[in-house]
């Protein structure tokens, strides 16, 4: 009876674990008919796809190192002074970046960083908007709630005694944080990090309102596609699904799985 | 107009807004073309022309070149209580066609459209026709398509069509955005389109072309064409129906000053108009609106023909409470 539950309940998970990847690789795969083989490679040695992705990678890892600058803090703001009263309040701002439709977003952040606003009268010579500046801004606004959230969690998971006995054996609170805090909530830390990446480099709706030039990869799928259809835009979404490629493979080696990636995939015997 | 300050750290780069029908033809070729002649940093974003227009009044864009197509966004600008244009020169016109792809349910009938052999608005008019058009709060085209609608109505002597091929005026079915709609249409998700002559050219789709007194691009029907209107919901402004010229500016919002007029006499150079014709756009003898004496002269040497008193037209029933 034991073993017809088990097997019953691997199948389960088996089965929908099968349609929810089949759910998302499907869309994936009717690209091939998109793909026409002489046009396919022209499409993709253009400059200003190459471009667009560079800037993609280059302004998520500047907008994902001020998210941990500034993020992480709050986070563990959020995690461990439980006595502060507006906490509530605080945890609603956090998600806002994350409920409010990207459009509305951008549209938010070019009253505070557009033309006519008041900030760029004090920064005249700084173009906050139409730029690479404009890119990050917008990415840091809608990339925000993961590294909070994710970063929060991690600290909570931490228990409170090890920063407590660090401290007792006469550690700095900042040594504290960094030497044993960061450390043990290093996991959800670093899938922050990840998340908030990817959903910068992915970003489109505040990025068309703060900045559509320079154009980020998003914003080059979207006008390939305006301009030619999905034919067009075929060449930008192969790209990004070799970024995913490349995300997951850059998780296994921040997480130390690395060595199994040299070893070709057999289980180290180490002590992990 | 004198340049701000900040036209040195842009000088390079001339930032044009432009009607979003164009954007195959500028993305690909003008601006490339524009780039190499003169040197100056194309850079361009497409977008339907009332939306530009709203987001230069909102203070959220600040272009050195707004193209637009028809001439009422530009208007917009210029009648506001603040102006943000002060002319505007007319360099090209545009046809109203209805765009069909071969992923149509319904393309034979389209196809026989085409040739003649069926009227379109019967096609349109079947049982679960899927037609696409943009907003009209948003793109010119999309109230053009309303006023050749309300125009086929009058033409034909049936009181019926508009509403048996449109539907409500922002009807829901219908309306999409315009960076999508020639793509769900080519994804077989509609059966045919409201397009200008010169995207469905660009974009290789067959059309139909429609009667030349309901496609708004004859002016010897002028008159005939104000018999179609549609009035935008921002400010209760009534568009009425007109020859459709792709007009452009140079808005007060500019950073570029001599980038801005470079570009604006490469649209009315030889080769810029070459470019327009043979990607579909019918380029006409330039003619200037507004204040004349604002026009930089490099461009207003070109044109052909001026009509300084447009401003305060009584085509425009404004609210009293406008921006």
């Amino acid at each position: 009876m034991d073993i017809a539950k088990q097997q019953g309940f691997s199948i389960l998970i088996l089965i929908l674990s099968a349609i929810t990847v089949a759910y998302i690789v499907f869309p994936l795969v009717s690209i091939v008919t998109f793909v026409e083989p002489v046009k396919i490679f022209e499409s993709l040695t253009r400059p200003e796809l190459w471009n667009a992705f560079v800037l993609s990678l280059v302004s998520a890892t500047i907008s994902t190192s001020l998210l941990a600058l500034f993020g992480i803090p709050l986070a563990y703001f959020l995690a461990r002074y439980r006595g502060f009263r507006g906490k509530f309040v605080i945890r609603v701002i956090v998600i806002l970046p994350l409920v409010l439709p990207p459009l509305a977003s951008g549209a938010l952040l070019l009253g505070v960083f557009g033309p006519n606003s008041p900030l760029t009268q004090y920064f005249p010579g700084v173009e906050f908007t139409q730029s690479v500046l404009g890119v990050i801004l917008a990415q840091i606004y809608v990339a925000s709630p993961f590294m909070i959230l994710a970063s929060q969690a991690a600290f909570e998971s931490v228990d409170e005694s090890y920063e407590k006995i660090s401290r007792s054996l006469g550690k700095h609170r900042l040594e504290t944080f960094f030497r044993i805090s960061i450390p043990l909530a290093k996991t959800g830390i670093i899938i922050g990090v990840i998340m908030s990446w990817v959903r910068s480099a992915g970003e489109l709706g505040a990025t068309m309102m703060m900045a559509y030039n320079p154009h980020t990869i998003s914003i080059q799928i979207f006008e390939d596609n305006a301009i030619g259809g999905l034919r067009q835009a075929v060449s930008g979404i192969i790209l990004v699904v070799l970024l995913a490629i490349l995300v997951i493979a850059v998780f296994y080696i921040l997480s130390n799985k690395g060595s199994r990636i040299i070893t070709l995939g057999k289980p180290s015997n180490g002590n992990r | 107009m004198a340049p701000s300050a900040q036209a040195q750290t842009s000088k390079d780069k001339v930032f044009v807004m432009y009607a979003a029908s164009l954007i195959k033809t500028f993305e690909n070729i003008i601006g490339p073309a524009f780039q190499n002649e003169t040197g100056y940093v194309y850079e361009g974003e497409a977008r339907g022309s009332v939306q530009v227009a709203n987001m230069i009044i909102d203070g959220f864009r600040t272009p050195d070149i707004f193209v637009s197509a028809g001439t009422v966004p530009i208007k917009r600008l210029m009648n506001n209580t603040t102006p943000f244009a002060d002319w505007l020169v007319k360099f090209g016109s545009a046809e109203m066609v209805i765009a069909y792809s071969p992923t149509s349910r319904f393309f034979n009938d389209l196809e026989k459209a085409r040739i003649g052999e069926t009227l379109w608005y019967q096609v349109l008019a079947k049982q679960d026709f899927k037609f696409g058009r943009t907003d009209p709060e948003l793109d010119p085209k999309g109230y053009y398509m309303i006023i050749a609608a309300e125009l086929a109505n009058l033409y034909y002597n049936n009181s019926g069509i508009k509403q048996r091929t449109l539907g409500d005026d922002r009807n829901a079915k219908q309306i999409f955005p315009e960076e999508i709609l020639k793509t769900i249409l080519e994804q077989g998700q509609l059966d045919a389109v409201a397009a200008y002559k010169h995207e469905a050219v660009a974009r290789g789709l067959p059309y139909i072309t429609l009667p030349p007194q309901i496609n708004l691009v004859d002016p010897a029907f002028t008159d005939f064409y104000r018999n179609g209107s549609y009035t935008l919901g921002k400010d209760g402004q009534t568009v009425f129906g007109e020859p459709i010229y792709f007009s452009f500016t140079i808005p007060t919002t500019l950073k570029n000053l001599d980038g801005a007029i470079s570009f604006g006499d490469f649209l009315l150079s030889t080769n810029g108009r070459n470019i327009l014709e043979d990607q579909g756009l019918n380029p006409i003898k330039p003619i200037a609106e507004g204040e004349l004496e604002s026009i930089p002269s490099s461009i207003r040497g070109v044109v052909d023909e001026e009509n300084p008193a447009t401003l305060l037209s009584q085509e425009y029933n404004h609210n009293l409470t406008r921006k």
